[in-house]
């Protein structure tokens, strides 16, 4: 039982923790006190004053209440005829030299000082001075620093230091000249993150990308989820007449720069609009009828030549479950093939959903403990970093960082193990926590802070082999309640495993077998393939041998990832790409479909943590594109097929019947890892391969602004990358 | 026979012109041998003969109070710090003498640096802090030659270091030079400033006491305060408490600056008054004209008229009169000044070293320096007093330091107590200079 003070506030009488500051009493006790510098994922800073308030028998006569902790049978006023004249006179300053151009202000609407202005009802100023001035700062990437407009609050600074640990934003200069700024005054070169720009309470930091798009209060808000990574942060898409004009972080109170700024890639004009067909080796327009029916009669004529096994597809790691239970359906019950399989299958964790299920990302500190063996682990999944520097920062977890070369988690790690590769740093912490002993100080401590450890967050990199896998297993014996917290660069790669899109797993993984498939048969009220089906690897091995001749991809890009594939993809007597650009492997197409993104469309992704959430269609889709799961639902159709659902919601209700995984799991909740039928078992669902996509065709470094084929089509983050290597 | 001594040790300080400043007028009086001759680190080992927490006590018994300005019970702090756990404590010395007027703690720095490292080394061994920085003044570059060269004399005889006299005392100490910030006088700011940072001042709680210098405990004294360290141990708790006032005891350094006679330091006991400070010891104001206005502690105390000559120099006295003390920096101004000008001087001082944190200091003083400079243009109308005093209420009690509060006693004061200066500045469009 934790002690609690009583605090009286206002007349109503709240217990709370004795470390608490006021105004956390006061939002325990439902009172509103006014705020401009405080924030709840920051540290108290106490710099605005507006929330000043009164407590009986002070000596003081104002307390900032932001502060202020409380002290047992303590009795706080928040609103007295002195205190309203208080936070009229400090808002008054504020005034003094904000310009009040609130009617080109992108924060109009929104902006705190305005809200708190029009509360307090400031007359006429006594300030007959001239304002002070600072020419605005246009020389920024994405942002826009209006240095007039900022009321000093400090939130930016200290959200870019306390939550991303960058530190790029800082005040310089003294008093009235203070201001916002970098070193030395120059531009940002920072993650670009926008998180200081979100957090400004005025306008004094805006987007470019939003400059005069609209007025907060015309816009429609539309609740979805982020398509860039695996942590699927929740996302609000502000539109106006609908169209995308903003992205704004919902729930979970954080977002990247791709998540923030990389949305507008929808609006591209590299956008696919049309279906395409080639005809004399050119691929040139065609309508929907025509396409579809190209595809259908082409996968039908090889089908009943060569069987159904000669045609394969390739689900996405980027579309909605929806999308892959539906592509996964249409192979095995309108083609009949088991030839299913996910390309990222490549490059993701061994163990994956076998051994390794992810914890809840905000409850990383809640471990004594993490181990991050992937120093990329803010490019790839950033809200995970953003989770790290929370646990270390806020509530004073050690962490432990396997890192060859710098970067910012360095400074927050209690032990830095100086290793370019994870392996032989789990082998040498191995060796360590055996001998109670290590080569060098920095082993002995990480050794001395994991073995202490109750409980550690193991922070597991995106592409693991077997002798990692086997060492991480082992250290996982070693160490106390470990929390396996894989690295997931694709938004729905968990929902598309899910969904069934493996040549050996029905969805919820239920492994292929003549049971199975009579229980699905009839669930489908299809005859299905007894046996499981080829994988990616076995793809291409068979195109290769001329097995197969019809590759169905939906949302992938293997020609891209790899070119050494592009020979290969060249050897199908039959290539189908749904895309929403035309990619390099959309370019060896025989049609190309074009797809929706996910702005354009309903359904659901699943995250790394295995949660499942909504996302919703906050724009028509691009000229003719459709979402995937209507044009594969058309090609079947075609083909005879009987898929035949009215809407994403429809599907959604069938993949909650025939998944027990699925069935009843509440909006936004996380399956339990000891539900999947794999939990336990050595199962591997990683495809690590020598010879496809060995290496990793993107350059490390790069991934936060430009890791694939959508990210490099947004503007704003190709400005950032402009402004990196100086052009 | 221990009351023989003690009487014996009372007279000798009755009789004792100055005990802080007894070594200063010595030729070469920063060298080592010479301060030593002259009784430096004398005390050391009888303080070492002492437990630790028994010099907190007898610091805590003589009443010493800081000497920085806000007067808090150097006993109390220490003791605030001794009792938290942990083996790592600091004692920072603040020498960021930056209020205008004062330049008592130079006097210590330039001319008797061993004097303040003895104070350290006793304070250290109070506390359990094995480590000293001393926060020197940007502006200090003279005593900054001179404290280096001091502490490494010390180190060679063995008074810094590791095993001081051979009792297993460590303590080592070294110079942090500013950056020339007043904020950073403030202690929650020095300590930043010392950790490398902006120099802001943090919020309290957590106190430097438990949580100061890179999250440690820490105790933060003024260069004089840590020179009364070694005499309080020397000449006991009681016999130091007899000297000067009741409430607070002890000698005090008073800089005389201004139009007197004869400016300078004066080591007088606390609780002199005004009366004697400027016309016994500095020789009256200068040129024989009428005192117009005193400050009695420094830039932020607020002024006093020739109305408050018999008000005694002590804490509380200074209080009831309407003022503080302050650091004790006397400034004097004579019937020639236009108190509009002086406080134009003043607020122009505070708008300068605001640190820009919290709206009331940042904006309030930066609008006082522009009424005031409108004034001084000889630009202002009657509404301007109102609009000062305004200003101030704006200001008042909702600051994040002491400095936004200090920076509007001179605009109050002075409206306070020579209303007539600025009605006629006001009317005739010149104030002063």
């Amino acid at each position: 039982m934790e002690n609690t003070v009583t605090v009286t506030i206002d007349g109503i009488t709240v217990k709370v923790k004795p470390t608490a500051t006021i105004l956390e009493a006061a939002k325990a006790a439902g009172v509103r006190i006014p705020v401009l510098c405080a924030d709840d994922k920051l540290h108290p800073y106490g710099s605005c004053r507006i929330c000043l308030v009164e407590i009986e028998k002070s000596p003081r006569k104002f307390t900032p209440s932001c502060t202020t902790p409380v002290a047992d049978n303590m009795s706080v006023k928040t609103m007295t005829p002195d205190l309203f004249e208080a936070r009229k006179r400090i808002l008054e300053l504020l005034l003094a030299n904000h310009p009040l151009d609130c009617p080109v202000c992108d924060k109009a609407g929104s902006c705190q000082l305005q809200d708190l202005v029009h509360e307090y009802g400031l007359g006429k100023s006594k300030f007959a001075e001239e304002k002070r001035t600072t020419p605005p700062n246009y020389g920024n990437a994405v942002v826009e620093r209006i240095v007039n407009r900022c009321v000093f609050c400090g939130k930016c600074v200290r959200v870019c230091r306390e939550q991303n640990a960058v530190g790029e934003l800082a005040f310089t200069r003294r008093g009235a000249k203070s201001r916002v700024s970098t070193d030395f005054d120059t531009p940002l070169d920072c993650e670009f993150c926008g998180e200081c720009v979100e957090i400004c309470p005025v306008g004094a930091l805006t987007t470019k990308q939003f400059k005069y798009k609209g007025r907060t209060w015309n816009l429609d808000r539309t609740p979805s989820v982020c398509n860039y990574c695996g942590c699927g942060c929740p996302i609000s898409y502000e539109s106006r007449r609908g169209r995308i004009v903003r992205v704004k972080s919902a729930a979970r109170n954080y977002l990247c720069s791709k998540g923030r700024f990389g949305w507008d890639a929808v609006h591209h004009p590299d956008r696919l609009t049309t279906p395409l067909v080639r005809i004399n080796g050119e691929l040139v327009p065609c309508t929907w009828d025509e396409a579809v029916s190209v595809v259908a009669t082409n996968l039908n004529v090889i089908k009943n030549k060569r069987g159904a096994d000669s045609i394969a597809g390739l689900g996405s790691v980027r579309t909605t479950n929806e999308d892959n239970y539906v592509f996964q359906k249409f192979m095995r019950a309108v083609v009949g093939t088991n030839n299913v399989d996910l390309l990222a299958r490549l490059k993701i964790p061994k163990g994956l959903n076998a051994a390794f299920f992810s914890g809840e990302l905000g409850r990383i500190g809640e471990h004594d403990a993490i181990l991050v063996l992937d120093r990329e682990v803010g490019e790839i999944n950033p809200l995970t970093g953003i989770e790290i520097i929370r646990a270390v920062n806020r509530m004073g977890r050690k962490m432990v960082l396997v890192s060859g070369t710098y970067n910012k988690f360095h400074k927050l790690a209690s032990v830095v193990l100086d290793y370019a590769s994870p392996e032989v740093a789990i082998e040498h912490v191995l060796a360590a926590l055996a001998a109670e002993k290590g080569e060098g100080d920095a082993l002995k401590q990480a050794a001395a802070i994991l073995k202490a450890a109750g409980s550690v967050a193991l922070v597991i990199p995106p592409s693991l082999y077997g002798k990692e896998y086997d060492l991480i297993r082992q250290l996982s014996g070693a160490l106390k309640n470990v929390t396996y917290y894989p690295l997931v660069r694709r938004s729905n790669l968990q929902g598309a495993l899910d969904m069934g899109v493996l040549p050996g797993y029905y969805p919820g993984y239920q492994k292929v077998s003549a049971e199975a498939a009579a229980s699905f048969a009839g669930a489908w009220n299809e005859v299905l393939p007894e046996t499981a089906g080829m994988n990616a690897v076995e793809m291409v091995n068979n195109i290769k041998a001329g097995k197969v001749a019809a590759l169905y991809i939906m949302g992938d890009d293997p020609a891209g990832s790899d070119p050494n594939l592009k020979p290969v993809l060249d050897g199908l007597e039959f290539l189908v790409v749904q895309d929403i650009f035309l990619s390099e492997t959309a370019k060896l197409a025989d049609v190309v479909l074009p797809a929706a993104s996910s702005a354009e469309k309903t359904g659901t992704f699943t995250n790394l943590e295995r949660r499942l959430q909504q996302i919703m269609k906050a724009e028509e889709p691009y000229a003719e594109s459709r979402p995937d799961w209507e044009i594969i639902q058309a090609v079947a159709k075609k083909m005879g097929g009987s898929l035949n659902y009215a809407s994403a919601g429809n599907i959604m209700d069938e993949i909650r019947s025939v998944t027990p995984l699925y069935a009843g799991l509440a909006p936004c909740a996380v399956w339990p890892a000891e539900k999947s039928p794999l939990s336990g078992t050595e199962t591997d669902l990683s495809l690590s391969s020598d010879t496809i996509m060995k290496k990793e065709v993107i350059n490390a470094g790069r991934l936060l602004f430009s890791s694939g084929m959508t990210i490099t089509r947004s503007r704003e983050l190709g400005t950032v990358q402009n402004a990196k290597i100086g052009v | 026979m221990r009351h023989v001594l003690q009487l014996c040790a009372l007279l000798e300080v009755y009789f004792m012109e100055k005990m802080l400043l007894k070594r200063v007028d010595i030729p070469n009086s920063t060298d080592i041998g010479v301060a030593i001759k002259h009784g430096a680190y004398s005390v050391l080992e009888k303080a070492f003969a002492m437990r630790p927490v028994d010099v907190v006590n007898e610091v805590k018994r003589a009443n010493l109070r800081g000497r920085g300005g806000a007067g808090f019970p150097t006993g109390l702090k220490w003791e605030l710090c001794a009792r938290v756990p942990g083996d790592l404590k600091y004692l920072l010395c603040n020498a960021d003498e930056g209020e205008p007027g004062t330049f008592k703690d130079r006097f210590i720095l330039q001319q008797d640096p061993h004097l303040l490292i003895e104070g350290m080394v006793i304070s250290g061994y109070a506390i359990g802090a094995e480590r000293g920085y001393i926060y020197l003044r940007y502006e200090y570059p003279k005593a900054l030659g001179i404290l280096e060269k001091a502490i490494s004399e010390a180190y060679d005889k063995g008074y810094l270091g590791k095993n001081i006299l051979g009792k297993g005392v460590n303590f080592d100490l070294s110079v942090h030079r500013g950056a020339g910030a007043y904020i950073c006088g403030e202690e929650t700011a020095l300590i930043e400033s010392l950790e490398g940072k902006r120099g802001q001042p943090r919020i309290r709680p957590p106190f430097p006491a438990s949580q100061g210098a890179w999250k440690k405990p820490t105790v933060i004294n003024n260069v004089e305060t840590l020179s009364n360290v070694p005499f309080i141990i020397s000449l006991g708790a009681e016999v130091y408490s007899k000297i000067g006032e009741e409430t607070s005891p002890g000698p005090k350094i008073y800089g005389v600056s201004g139009m007197v006679s004869k400016p300078g330091v004066y080591e007088l006991p606390m609780g002199t008054t005004l009366r004697e400070i400027i016309f016994t010891h500095c020789g009256g104001v200068r040129g024989g004209k009428k005192l117009k206005a005193v400050i009695p502690g420094g830039a932020s105390t607020p002024m006093l008229t020739p109305n408050h000559l018999d008000v005694k120099m002590d804490y509380n006295s200074l209080v009831a009169a309407g003022s503080m003390l302050g650091s004790g920096a006397v400034m004097v101004m004579d019937e020639t000044v236009n108190m509009v000008n002086a406080t134009y001087v003043l607020v122009r001082f505070f708008a300068h070293e605001s640190c820009g944190k919290c709206t009331p200091c940042r904006e309030g003083t930066s609008w006082l320096y522009q009424v005031y400079t409108r004034l001084m243009h000889g630009q202002g109308t009657p509404d301007d007093i109102d609009l000062l005093l305004y200003i101030c209420d704006t200001v008042k009690g909702k600051c994040f330091c002491p400095l936004g509060e200090g920076a509007i006693q001179p605009v109050l004061s002075s409206i306070k107590h020579f209303r007539g200066d600025y009605e006629q500045c006001i009317a005739t469009g010149k104030c002063g200079h």
